[in-house]
This record gives C-alpha cells, sequence and structure tokens, in this order.
C-alpha cells in the first residue's frame, strides 16, 4: 500500500456516512485536481476509493473528451487482468488510454482541445452528452476504422501497434471500440433511457426504447447490432434476462434483427455469466474481502444468485439450437459447486471446535473492549453455511450441508453438555457467574444459527437455570 | 391470534398512544412498539398480513403468537420485568440484551461501547455545567476544572468553590450542586451546543437531518415507484428534525443565563423534564430506519428500492396531537400520504425466521445502539 493510501486508512468503511452533497463537493473537488495533475495520489487513491459509492450516487463527474469517448461503452468496460483472452461483449479498462493517445494523433490536438473548451463551458450543468457526443463519436469511429483497416492490411502496422496498445487482446478491444463509435449515439441514447446498472427489471417504456435503438441501428448500419446485445447484457443484473427482454422486444413489433441474433445472443449471455464467476472467483483468490466480516455470508448470497441465472438460463434454452450453451452453463454450476465445497462447507465444524475451546475469553460479554473479530468469522462461517442450505440442492450439495451442520450441532451441545455437567458437579461462585454466562450467551447463539431458536432457547434456559440454583447453593452454604 | 387491528396506526393521536419503539431482530415484527395500557403491556405491530393498520397484542402472549429469535425471547422478558413503555426504559433493556451478544458480537460490541459513552457523556455534561456556573456566577473569578467531577474529594472541593457563589442565586453551596447534577441528568442525552462531540440525541437529529438530504436527493433521481415513498421518508425526516430542533434551542436558551435559569429552578427544571421526554419521544425508532438508508446507501438502486419501502412502512410520523398549527396540518396530510403510498412488504412477511433477514436487522442495531 502507498503512504497515501495507509494515510487514508480504512476510509471506504466509512464512505456510507459522508453526506451525499459532500461527496458530490468531494468528487468534483478530487476529479479537478486529477485534471490538473494525473500524478496526484490523494486525488487518484481518494477517487479510487469512492468508486463503488461513485456507481451508486453518480454525481456529476468532472467530464472531460477522453470520458466523452468512453461513455457509450462504459457499462461494457472489464478490469480483467491483461494477458486474458478476448471477452466477448467486454472491453479492457486498460485500453481506453492507448486507445485515446491513438485519437488524439489521428484526430488532432486543436479538435480535441476545441471539444475540451464545450465541456469546459458547459461546467456543472446537466449536460445531455450526446449532443456532444455526436462532434466526438463518428470522429473516433472514423479514426479507428482507417487505422484497423489499416492494421489487417499491413502486417508491419499492426505489429507496430500492438504493444502499444497493450497485446493482442487489446487489439480486438480496440475492433469493438470501433463498432461502438459506429453507433455510439444510438448506444448511449439507450443508456440514458434505461435504469442505472445493474438492471433488474424493465418497465414497458424501457422496452419500447430499446425497440427504437434496435430499429435505429437496423437503419443505419445493420452489422452492429450485436454491439446492442453487448451493451444491454452489460447493463443487466442479470445476463439470462436478455432472452427475454428480445421476447417483449419482439411483441412490441420492434424485433428487427434481434431475431438473427440468437447464437451471438446467447453466446454473449454464458460468457457474462462465466465472467461473473471469473470475477468472484478472483476476489475470493485475491482476498479483496479480508477486512470484511461477511466474506463467506456474501460469497454465499452470490453464488444463489448466480444459480438463478443459470436456471433461468438453462430454462430459456430448453427446446432450442442452444444445447453447447447450456451444457457451458453447467459447467459453470459445477465450479460453483467447488467454490461452496471448499469455502463454506469444508472444516467448518474444525474452526467451530477451536472457538468453542477458547469461547470464555472470545465471547462478546467477555471481551471487553477486545477484539470480535474471531467470534465475527465464525458467525460468518455459520450464517454461509445456513444460506448454503437454501441452494445446496441445485448444486447436489444437499447431504454435504446437512452433515456439516450437524457436526457443528454435536459440538455445540457437547460443549455447553460439558458445561452443564461441570456446573452440576462443581458448582459456581458469584465471581465466576459473569464468565459462565458469557461462554452460555455465546454458545446459544452459535446453537441458534445452526438449529433454531427453539432449540437455543431451550438450551438457555437450561444454563441460567443451573447457574441460579448454583448461586443460591453457593449463598446458602456453611461458610 | 388474540389481537385487534388498530386503525390509528398511521397516524397515532400521542406518542404514549404510538409506543415505545422496540428493536427486536425477527423480520416479521420489525418496527413494532411497546406501550402500557391499565397496568400492563402491550405491543403495537404493524400488521403481519401486510395489510393497511397494525395489531395490538398483549405483551406477555407475543411469543405465543410469533417465532422469535433468542435475542428477542431474552428482550421480551427484560421489557416485561421492567415493565418498559418508554424510549429511555426500553432503551437500558435493550442494551443490557445486546450486550450478551445474542444479536451478534457487533450490536454486543456496540452496547457495551454505548453504555460506557453515556457515563462519559454524564461527567462531561457536568463539568460543563458546573464550570459554567461558577464562571458566569462569579464573573469569571473562579473556575472549575474537569478534576472537580472525576473523585469524591474533587466534588467536596467543587462543593467549595460553588458555596463562594451560591449566595448569588440565593442558595447554599449543597443546593445548587444539587442543582447542577439534575440539570446535567436531565440532558445527559441532549447535551449542549459548546460540547466537542454531541450526546445520543442531539447526533440522532443531525443524522436525521442528514437522512433528510440523502433520501431526498436519492428520491430526485430514482426513477422507480419507491422515489415517491423515498420522498416522503425526506419529508418526515424534515418535519421531526426541525421540530426537535426548536425544542433544542428551548433547552439551549436555558444556558444562557446561569442566574435566571438557577433562580427559578422549580419551574425551570420541570420544562426541562418535559421537553427533554418529548425530544426522546420524537427522535424515537429514527435509529433504525437511519441505519437502514446508511446501509442501503452502499447496494445497488433495486436494493435501495426495497429498503424505502421497507423504512416507510415504519416512519416515525410525529402524532398530530403532539403538534400545534400548521404543524398538526402537516402531520395529518403526511398521514395520509402514507397511507395511500405504502404497499405490503411481503420481504419480511413469514412463518420462520429467514437467516438472511434477521442478519441484516443484527445490522442495523449494532449501527443504531
Amino acid at each position: 500500500m502507498t503512504d497515501t493510501g495507509k494515510a487514508l486508512g480504512d476510509l471506504s468503511q466509512r464512505l456510507s456516512q459522508i453526506p451525499e452533497a459532500t461527496l458530490v463537493e468531494l468528487v468534483w473537488t478530487l476529479e479537478g485536481k486529477r485534471v490538473g495533475n494525473h500524478t496526484d495520489h490523494t486525488a487518484v487513491t481518494l477517487l479510487g476509493q469512492f468508486r463503488p459509492r461513485l456507481q451508486l450516487v453518480r454525481p456529476a463527474r468532472r467530464m472531460s473528451a477522453k470520458r466523452l469517448f468512453a461513455l457509450p461503452f462504459e457499462d461494457m468496460l472489464t478490469n480483467a487482468p491483461p494477458g486474458k483472452e478476448k471477452i466477448i461483449g467486454k472491453i479492457s479498462r486498460a485500453v481506453i488510454n492507448p486507445a485515446w493517445d491513438l485519437l488524439v494523433d489521428k484526430i488532432g490536438r486543436t479538435e480535441i482541445d476545441q471539444i475540451e473548451d464545450e465541456i469546459r463551458k458547459i461546467g456543472r450543468g446537466a449536460a445531455n452528452w450526446t449532443t456532444l457526443g455526436h462532434r466526438l463519436w463518428p470522429q473516433c469511429a472514423q479514426a479507428l476504422r482507417e487505422t484497423i483497416v489499416r492494421g489487417e492490411k499491413t502486417v508491419a502496422y499492426r505489429a507496430e501497434l500492438i504493444p502499444k496498445l497493450g497485446g493482442p487482446e487489446m487489439w480486438l478491444d480496440l475492433q469493438d471500440i470501433a463498432d461502438v463509435m459506429e453507433i455510439a449515439e444510438e448506444i448511449q441514447m439507450m443508456r440514458d433511457n434505461l435504469p442505472p446498472k445493474p438492471i433488474v427489471a424493465l418497465t414497458d417504456q424501457d422496452i419500447a426504447a430499446i425497440g427504437n435503438v434496435v430499429m435505429a441501428v437496423d437503419a443505419k448500419m445493420k452489422a452492429r447490432a450485436p454491439v446492442v446485445v453487448y451493451a444491454l447484457v452489460a447493463r443487466l443484473d442479470q445476463p439470462t434476462e436478455i432472452l427475454s427482454i428480445f421476447v417483449r422486444v419482439a411483441e412490441k413489433g420492434m424485433a428487427g434483427s434481434t431475431g438473427e441474433l440468437a447464437s451471438i445472443t446467447t453466446e454473449v449471455m454464458v460468457t457474462d455469466m462465466e465472467q461473473r464467476f471469473e470475477d468472484v472467483r478472483r476476489s475470493l483468490a485475491a482476498g479483496d474481502g479480508e477486512r470484511k466480516t461477511s466474506v463467506r455470508e456474501d460469497l454465499a448470497k452470490e453464488v444463489e444468485h448466480h444459480l438463478v441465472g443459470i436456471q433461468k438460463g438453462k430454462d430459456l434454452l430448453k427446446g432450442t439450437s442452444g444445447a453447447a450453451a447450456a451444457k457451458r452453463l453447467d459447467r459453470v454450476r459445477m465450479k460453483l459447486k467447488d467454490m461452496i465445497a471448499a469455502n463454506i462447507i469444508e472444516n467448518t465444524s474444525k474452526e467451530i471446535a477451536s472457538v468453542l475451546s477458547d469461547l470464555k475469553r472470545l465471547a462478546p460479554m467477555a471481551a471487553g473492549e477486545g477484539d470480535i473479530a474471531e467470534i465475527q468469522q465464525m458467525e460468518d462461517r455459520l450464517l454461509a453455511l445456513q444460506l448454503a442450505s437454501k441452494f445446496a440442492g441445485d448444486l447436489g450439495l444437499t447431504q454435504e450441508v446437512k452433515d456439516e451442520l450437524k457436526r457443528v450441532e454435536t459440538q455445540i451441545e457437547g460443549h455447553t453438555g460439558k458445561m452443564f455437567g461441570d456446573l452440576r458437579l462443581n458448582g459456581l461462585t458469584p465471581a465466576q457467574r459473569d464468565a459462565i454466562e458469557a461462554d452460555l450467551f455465546s454458545s446459544v447463539r452459535m446453537l441458534e444459527l445452526v438449529s433454531g431458536a427453539e432449540r437455543a432457547e431451550k438450551t438457555l434456559l437450561e444454563g441460567l437455570d443451573i447457574i441460579d440454583v448454583k448461586i443460591a447453593e453457593a449463598a446458602n452454604a456453611p461458610r | 391470534m388474540d389481537a385487534a387491528v388498530s386503525k390509528s396506526f398511521w397516524a397515532p393521536p400521542t406518542f404514549a398512544e404510538r409506543g415505545a419503539s422496540v428493536p427486536f431482530t425477527t423480520p416479521i415484527i420489525v418496527g413494532a412498539r411497546v406501550r402500557g395500557r391499565n397496568k400492563d403491556l402491550e405491543l403495537v405491530v404493524p400488521n403481519p398480513s401486510g395489510a393497511k393498520g397494525n395489531y395490538i397484542l398483549q405483551w406477555k402472549s407475543l411469543p405465543e403468537v410469533f417465532t422469535l429469535s433468542v435475542h428477542d425471547r431474552v428482550l421480551h422478558r427484560a421489557i416485561g420485568e421492567a415493565m418498559a413503555s418508554n424510549p429511555s426504559a426500553v432503551r437500558k433493556a435493550t442494551l443490557k440484551t445486546a450486550a450478551t451478544g445474542l444479536a451478534g458480537p457487533a450490536a454486543a460490541k456496540q452496547a457495551k461501547a454505548v453504555l460506557k459513552e453515556e457515563e462519559d457523556f454524564k461527567l462531561l455534561i457536568q463539568f460543563s455545567l458546573l464550570s459554567e456556573t461558577v464562571a458566569q456566577l462569579s464573573g469569571g473569578q473562579l473556575q472549575i476544572t474537569l478534576a472537580h467531577v472525576q473523585s469524591d474529594t474533587g466534588r467536596q472541593q467543587a462543593k467549595l468553590i460553588l458555596a463562594r457563589v451560591a449566595h448569588k442565586v440565593k442558595l447554599e453551596g449543597n443546593e445548587l450542586y444539587a442543582m447542577i447534577e439534575s440539570w446535567a441528568d436531565h440532558i445527559g442525552a441532549l447535551g449542549t451546543p459548546k460540547l466537542p462531540k454531541a450526546p445520543r440525541l442531539r447526533k440522532m437529529r443531525n443524522r436525521i437531518d442528514e437522512f433528510a438530504n440523502s433520501i431526498g436527493s436519492w428520491a430526485e433521481i430514482d426513477r422507480s415507484e419507491s422515489a415517491q415513498l423515498g420522498g416522503l421518508a425526506s419529508l418526515v425526516a424534515r418535519e421531526t428534525a426541525s421540530l426537535a430542533a426548536e425544542h433544542f434551542a428551548t433547552v439551549d436558551a436555558l444556558l444562557d443565563n446561569f442566574e435566571s435559569t438557577l433562580g427559578k429552578w422549580e419551574k425551570n427544571q420541570a420544562e426541562l423534564a418535559r421537553i427533554a421526554d418529548r425530544i426522546s419521544w420524537m427522535l424515537d425508532g429514527w435509529d433504525l430506519l437511519v441505519a437502514m438508508w446508511e446501509d442501503a446507501v452502499m447496494k445497488p438502486p433495486y436494493e435501495q428500492q426495497a429498503t424505502v419501502q421497507e423504512l416507510a412502512r415504519i416512519l416515525p410520523i410525529v402524532p398530530e396531537e403532539e403538534v400545534s398549527g400548521a404543524r398538526r396540518e402537516k402531520a395529518r396530510d403526511i398521514g395520509v400520504q402514507r397511507r395511500k403510498m405504502v404497499k405490503p412488504m411481503e420481504d419480511w412477511i413469514s412463518g420462520s425466521i429467514d437467516p438472511e433477514l434477521r442478519t441484516r436487522l443484527e445490522r442495523y442495531k449494532a449501527k443504531a445502539a
């Protein structure tokens, strides 16, 4: 971590507490600093930390010619590591800078500066960027198409360009950008008319907006119709929704070329599902959630969400020529199964045993101002296991989850059973009461998470009863 | 179900009728309130069927009617044993229960931190009042330090210093000290504007203000039907915060002239007690709503929309009879608007306890305590 990063500490944890108005002002100021100085580490780091919230709050951003260029394909951007195979329907974020440098050379600094001037004049007003894009995007489309045609004809030129872009897959990304630029106004119009990413549901009005864009693209450049699919899938919460969206568009009599895009639509949908799995896997491998206390719970929720999408996709592919795509979805499901088994089921009971053996120290009631991280991690495991039990059947893991829950339950009951036995045998003094109660409450909490409230309360009442009786016995004992 | 449907849920006439908010973690009774009735307690719970109106249950019958989390069973017993039916008494039972860890370790840690912080505030406010009293009554000649409230010896010395200025308000030193202690007790959760950090209720008022701004600007850009509810929540929050601000101003005005305030202490004390009580009722239940929204701010739009639907159902509207004039008209209008807009919330309605929903409520609890 950089010094700035260290100094900023856990700012991301407190982001939700910054009022929206303050956030908007902060972002505006920081972007202003960054425009003046690309290496301003504080501005760059802070904006990086703000990114998740910016996607939600969507404050007016400080526009620039480069940002305007990337606006139509913003949803399609991916952070996949360089060197990965080209992903259909996605564009690497890393290609923006080299592509822009190329465009500035081709279009000319003067024209770009004039566009920057126009942007500055608009300032913070809620601008319709499509109007300004009308000037920039066609120039970008033309410049990129010329570059691509030349690169395809001239091997030497392509060989010179590819390293500048960052690799062969970036050359393919550049082609995708050229495709987007050729229908950028239509794509941006669609983006403006649809809810923000991730879209969960679409109204009839939204469907009509999509239909209008499909028809407009067909009329302008039918060969670019797949770009509409890429842009739309990238904006959806569940990529599998794309199939039913096109059915609704067709019902409005606006199907256009979408009927001819069945195979590419399926391909993009399945690829998107695979990519989402890859994102989860990468995030787990990188330990992104290390500081979070709900890593496994979040994973369980995410997998459940993906499984819904996979099932829906498979249902929609039934009876079509999508057998191969359905198999790919099955492969994603198998990978999710392995992920759940390794991260949520395996070793839960072992880790619980370790926590139980040290519960007097770790219990929140006993821990004073101390650390509750270990007990939170344990809760995270139990909650994730409970959540996994809801969808274990879809993954063929029903028995595994059931067995692990049983093992955990047996361990907790063994722990409380031993505690009660010791108390009955040895009694306790008033001074020991707090520590014993802390242990009891924490054990009961764990039991509730795996076995439910009825059973847990029974254990709690039994324990409190023994404690009361033994304390009374100690008070009445002859001195 | 031994319960009666009450039409007054949407616009309860008084705070006591509205009841004190109980932060249960069982999703089906989220937003429930407890109130005293004929030497017994009742639970007022938003209609579990999701329809409009609410149910009134005898307090003791709650565990027979709903499957409760262990935390809620323990909290239910604690409130029943204490016969707690106002925000302050319910809060005591809530913090004690949360400290067991039955609502999760974060809520336990927060409850313990809050209890300690409240003790610290008590001392700080007492010191601030003592110091200001001495400064004002001695014309800046005498001083009280923090050490004067931190030990018995210090307190004895403080009383001696007070004795030197007490004649200004025709009192003995001990009497003056007792008045200041009582003053500090009344404003323990309200604080004073000069304190470096705001105690619970003053902080809550500010958070409600921020909530009003945040959800209000969200409502302006959201395209779903929840936007209207977001606007309503913002309006209710703004009204509540503004009404609370008027009450804070009255309490704070007593700090302007100690000679006058202490000179008519009997009357002022009664007024102080009344206003402090009203502020605590006014802001009661908002901690859950603010925590729900703060949690939703980092979520995708569809989750924010669901949260707005949830929180609109339990918006604590200031009862009509607690305000007068134009405010009363506004409160009535808000009640009507909410009745028209809010829909049943199927997500929260289920016979068994959904662990995911309960975890969410526990997370809010850890933020709200």
